[in-house]
């Protein structure tokens, strides 16, 4: 390991889509004392809003240039939705980029995959922030991956260009929540890095009693568990699941 | 102000040196509850210090438009050494960098000099981690804006490539600011926000009873400032100048 006075534990990388607030938020609440994170963006110009994240993969690797010399542990990809679109072999491509970069990179949608797997979860109730379309991509891929997705809620706010996901707020989410059948769910599964989904937690975890799961929580916990960190952070209380200690930052953000 | 959970206060837009790892570090301490921050950086190819900082001006239209549409109340540019060296080229891509995000955009050159005038600062003992080229373009600067360097010192490992600053320890920097004599000086200014300060603001401040400032704790203060909401943190220790509440949190990093 390099020398450095911060980040005695990690430093990863974390890139989130451009105009997304909500995940250096989250991640600043999210990661334990001693783990620090350096921030690229994920860019695109397309106005419409599928063509902007082929975009955020196509320009990957200008991303991850502005790291410049700096030296990270690990790489989180902080964007679900690409995943969803069959066509970009999101997982090809980023397993490609970690060989040439010599870093892990993980990506919001691989850290959901790895989180589920980790708590046996078969059966999913999935809550989505996006529009109808990228609702359906989102319900397929999971359902692709063998997972039952036994109930789908959506906010009924207009997400067509998806950055008014960014405007969304938690007490609009438990309401939007109230529409989902969790008793069949192994897990609550929130997707969308976008969404502030942390103060939703203990509310629905009480509301629901399943394990509530969203793209930051996973991902971030991923990232340690790949660098055999997860010790640093377990839950708390029953309404962390795999990474915890965050709830009393809250009131930072 | 737009919806939004988290950054209740303001959300700042903080650009910083491409392979510094410190800025964010600090920055996410610095910050006020309810303050937050998204992070770009910026970018050069060069291999050569003097060339590459010029870069992060010239790049610095890309390194903004990678906030997308985000809304940002305010911008901290933190690179100090920019100012030093091509102080007209920082004003004028400040103001371009303003005028595009519709909010204030404020150097680290320019918070210190905002810090220095409301504590009445006028004679400086000044700490460089710079290599020796870039500590004299330093003092030429203060002088040049009217103030009395009465002493200065730098570290003393190589840093003729200047991202080896990241690398700096606390520990080397109380050793070689033993160098600094501070009797006749008002304040104790330490530039480069590459290198970790925070954790020696305490002991070189209760070694000298001068107040401590730095390129990120001036930063951080500045925006704050501007915005009217320095009030959110006032200094709490007494090793903490214009910026407070800061000391608590450092073990979060």
């Amino acid at each position: 390991m390099p020398t450095r006075e911060y980040a005695r534990h990690a430093l990863l990388g974390i890139a989130p889509p451009q105009t997304n607030p909500v995940v250096e938020a989250e991640f600043s609440a999210l990661l334990p004392d001693g783990v620090g994170m350096l921030v690229t963006r994920l860019t695109g110009e397309a106005d419409d809003a599928r063509s902007r994240f082929y975009e955020y993969i196509d320009n990957l690797e200008t991303s991850l240039k502005a790291y410049g010399k700096a030296k990270i542990d690990a790489f989180g990809f902080s964007f679900t939705a690409t995943a969803y679109l069959e066509d970009v072999n999101q997982d090809e491509r980023l397993a490609a980029m970690s060989d040439k970069v010599g870093y892990p990179i993980i990506s919001s949608s691989q850290a959901i995959g790895r989180a589920l797997e980790r708590l046996g979860v078969e059966r999913l109730a999935l809550f989505s922030p996006y529009p109808d379309w990228l609702t359906e991509l989102s319900a397929a891929y999971w359902t692709r991956k063998g997972y039952e997705v036994v109930s789908v809620a959506t906010m009924p706010d207009d997400t067509s260009d998806t950055v008014n996901i960014y405007g969304l707020t938690t007490d609009g989410m438990l309401e939007a929540s109230k529409a989902l059948e969790t008793d069949r769910a192994d897990a609550i599964v929130v997707t969308g890095s976008g969404l502030a989904a942390l103060p939703a937690v203990a509310p629905l975890t009480e509301r629901t009693g399943k394990p509530f799961l969203c793209s930051n929580i996973c991902l971030a916990w991923a990232l340690l568990d790949e660098l055999g960190l997860g010790y640093l952070a377990p839950p708390e209380h029953p309404g962390e699941v795999l990474i915890g200690g965050w709830t009393p930052r809250l009131s930072r953000l | 102000m737009p919806t939004r959970e988290y950054a209740r206060h303001a959300l700042l837009g903080i650009a910083t040196p491409q392979s510094n790892p410190v800025v964010e570090a600090e920055f996410s301490v610095l910050r006020p509850d309810g303050v937050g921050a998204l992070t770009t950086r910026l970018t050069g190819t060069a291999e050569d210090p003097k060339t590459r900082f010029h870069q992060f001006l010239e790049n610095l239209d890309a390194s903004v438009s990678a906030f997308g549409k985000a809304r940002l109340d305010a911008f901290g540019f933190a690179c100090t050494a920019t100012a030093y060296l091509f102080g007209n080229d920082e004003s004028d891509a400040l103001a371009e960098a303003s005028a595009r995000l519709g909010a204030p955009a404020i150097s680290s050159a320019m918070a210190i000099h905002r810090a220095l005038e409301r504590l009445g600062v006028r004679r400086l003992a000044l700490f460089s981690p710079y290599p020796d080229w870039l500590t004299k373009a330093s003092r030429a600067y203060w002088e040049t804006q009217g103030y009395v360097i009465v002493s200065w010192a730098r570290m003393p490992d190589d840093t003729s490539d200047t991202v080896n600053i990241y690398g700096l320890t606390t520990d080397g920097l109380l050793a070689a600011t033993a160098g600094l004599e501070a009797c006749d000086a008002d304040a104790i200014l330490i530039t480069g926000t590459g290198m970790a300060t925070l954790p020696a603001v305490r002991p070189l401040f209760d070694r000298t009873h001068k107040p401590v400032l730095s390129s990120n704790i001036c930063l951080a203060w500045a925006l704050l400032d501007a915005l009217g909401l320095a009030s959110l943190s006032s200094p709490i220790a007494p090793s903490e100048s214009l910026i407070g509440g800061w000391s608590s949190r450092l073990d979060r990093l």
